[in-house]
């Protein structure tokens, strides 16, 4: 017995690989997977694509990270000595916004068809962990991208996607 | 106003599909036909896979179409998506196949006249968390039909392949699968439409007594019957490679037998038959004063070994086919080969003895007439010359020959499969 529905089967392939998905133990559907080589450092999205299927796409190692911290304000303080106090203010703290900017290299149009879900998803994960797949490895984000569907179909094209990290926690005095 | 009849004018079904996106349109339009007052309100029960009421809506008058007819209109895609699980994703261990609980969701609409005067309709279908976009097929047959999909996955990093179940009988697996063939025949030849079920799966044999399934690697039970034959039931497993079973079914009909014994017109009674199967004795007996023993045997072949006929007759074992009811099997009786043997029977001198008795060894002491040598029916007698000639079969045995006034004498004699000279001497008492 089986429930209606999406099922899914979880890999992880070494090599470009097709799946066979067998009913009542005869073959049914071949699923096709490409494997794309990455280098040590590169970055993984995890999104829905508009058949509500998670989709995974690789980003090449060169990508770029840049804050934009923001005083949160600042507090008034009482100067009790002029011999060694220096300011009547204190910062509070800063919020940070750490946008990552990632490139994926030689997208061919297929895949871009793909990829261009991602702008649409209710949910995009960025891969933090190391060698798990667990919930603690994943991190939902904000996308803004180079507004990819502006660019010509060629045969493989490199796509730019920023990816906006949740607030940065830092010290703050409230 | 009474509503006299209420039907689905447009339920979003096309094909053998009934996948429908809810994060685009989803609209259902109800016609209804009344007398009197011009309806205002028609209701729709949203009901999930579990036949628990949602919630009630009422549908929105959207054109009249005849002076007796309104149309209504439910616009379902806002108030399914609020029914649908959240999109968060969940964890799975690797190389394992999950159901992905949220995905899709089971739905009944139940379109009522609010004075339940007239029967509901009521369209059921599966809610996606997807989204159709302007072109695609409806019912996102694709993904309903499970076309070819491609993933994209980084090198020994997790991807999601994803597979469309419609029907809660299917067993889902994965991996590559093999041919698994099956042979049937019974004692006979081939057997044709004979059942053999393995799983859900079933498949009728060809006039070869062939048929074929394509299974994964794993354990199997298979049911093998056909109407007259014992069903065969086994268990296979399949690892890596293709199989083929050649399985004789045995039957389960009987047929009343007669083997009919006769040479020349004569019935030969007291034959004795042995029916056998495999070396097996199944059936023996003697035939009666017509010549017959009828025995109830199974449709099936079997091994016929005739003896104890008349010295002379001779049957070959051979095989019966039992394939009719009722059925007569008549022995092929044959002569057996005799040859000729003279006795000549003489004392010293070369003297040719006349009236010098032959029979076998016993005859000597017995003198009766009974003890006849090997086959002969009466005592053998020489003639003026000596000799006495017996047709009969070849072999090795002791004759008994007596004649007053001379020392009866018992001795070994080997008849050949030609015309044979035995002379025997006897002694003056």
């Amino acid at each position: 017995m089986s429930e209606i529905g999406y099922y899914r089967y979880k890999i992880k392939p070494s090599q470009s690989v097709d799946v066979k998905f067998n009913v009542n133990f005869q073959l049914a559907s071949t699923k096709s997977i490409v494997v794309k080589e990455v280098c040590d450092g590169f970055k993984l999205l995890k999104y829905i694509d508009k058949d509500g299927q998670y989709r995974f796409y690789p980003f090449n190692k060169y990508w770029e990270s840049s804050d934009k911290p923001k005083l949160i304000g600042k507090s008034s303080k009482i100067i009790e000595s002029v011999l060694n106090a220096q300011s009547s203010e204190s910062n509070i703290g800063y919020k940070n916004d750490r946008t990552v900017s990632l490139v994926a290299e030689s997208v061919g149009q297929d895949e871009l068809t793909l990829l261009s879900y991602i702008y649409t998803s209710p949910r995009v994960y960025l891969y933090i962990g190391t060698t798990t797949d667990e919930a603690k490895d994943w991190l939902e984000v904000e996308i803004k991208g180079d507004n990819i569907n502006k660019l010509r179909k060629r045969k493989f094209t490199k796509v730019n996607i920023d990816v906006i990290l949740p607030e940065w926690y830092s010290i703050r005095m409230m | 106003m009474a509503i006299t009849d209420i039907s689905i004018h447009e339920d979003n079904k096309v094909g053998d599909s009934d996948l429908l996106a809810v994060h685009s349109p989803l609209t259902f339009l109800v016609d209804v036909t009344y007398t009197g007052a011009v309806p205002d309100v028609l209701y729709c029960d949203v009901y999930d896979e579990d036949a628990l009421l949602l919630s009630t809506f009422k549908c929105i008058p959207y054109q009249d179409l005849l002076p007796t007819q309104r149309r209504f209109i439910f616009i379902a895609d806002s108030i399914i998506r609020g029914y649908m699980d959240s999109f968060d994703d969940f964890v799975q261990s690797e190389n394992s196949l999950v159901h992905v609980d949220g995905a899709t969701k089971i739905f009944e609409l139940k379109f009522r006249d609010p004075d339940a005067g007239v029967s509901d309709e009521s369209v059921t279908f599966t809610a996606i968390n997807a989204a159709r976009e302007f072109g695609e097929n409806p019912n996102l047959s694709e993904i309903f039909n499970n076309d070819t999909q491609t993933y994209i996955a980084a090198k020994d990093e997790t991807v999601y392949v994803y597979f469309y179940n419609d029907d809660t009988a299917n067993i889902i697996t994965i991996g590559d699968s093999f041919i698994t063939k099956f042979i049937i025949s019974d004692s006979v030849g081939f057997l044709e439409n004979a059942l053999i079920e393995i799983s859900t799966l079933s498949e009728l044999t060809d006039v070869n007594g062939e048929a074929e399934f394509t299974l994964i690697d794993g354990s199997y039970s298979y049911s093998i019957s056909k109407e007259g034959y014992v069903t065969k039931e086994g268990n296979f497993d399949i690892d890596g490679g293709n199989l083929l079973f050649e399985i004789e079914l045995v039957s389960n009909t009987q047929a009343v037998v007669t083997f009919h014994a006769e040479y020349n017109s004569v019935d030969q009674e007291n034959v004795f038959i042995e029916i056998k199967k495999g070396g097996v004795l199944i059936e023996s007996g003697y035939t009666d004063v017509n010549g017959d023993l009828i025995k109830n045997l199974y449709l099936d072949t079997y091994d016929i070994i005739v003896s104890e006929l008349y010295w002379q007759y001779e049957v070959a074992p051979y095989q019966l086919i039992v394939n009719t009811d009722p059925q007569t099997d008549n022995l092929v009786i044959t002569l057996k080969q005799v040859y000729p043997v003279t006795f000549q029977v003489r004392t010293f001198g070369d003297i040719k003895l006349e009236n010098a008795e032959i029979g076998n060894q016993d005859y000597i002491l017995s003198g009766d007439p009974n003890d006849t040598w090997r086959n002969q029916s009466a005592i053998l007698v020489t003639d003026v010359n000596g000799e006495v000639v017996a047709n009969d079969l070849p072999g090795t045995d002791f004759i008994g020959v007596r004649k007053t006034g001379y020392v009866s004498t018992s001795i070994q004699i080997t008849t050949i499969a030609a015309s044979h000279l035995q002379v025997i001497t006897l002694t003056p008492e």
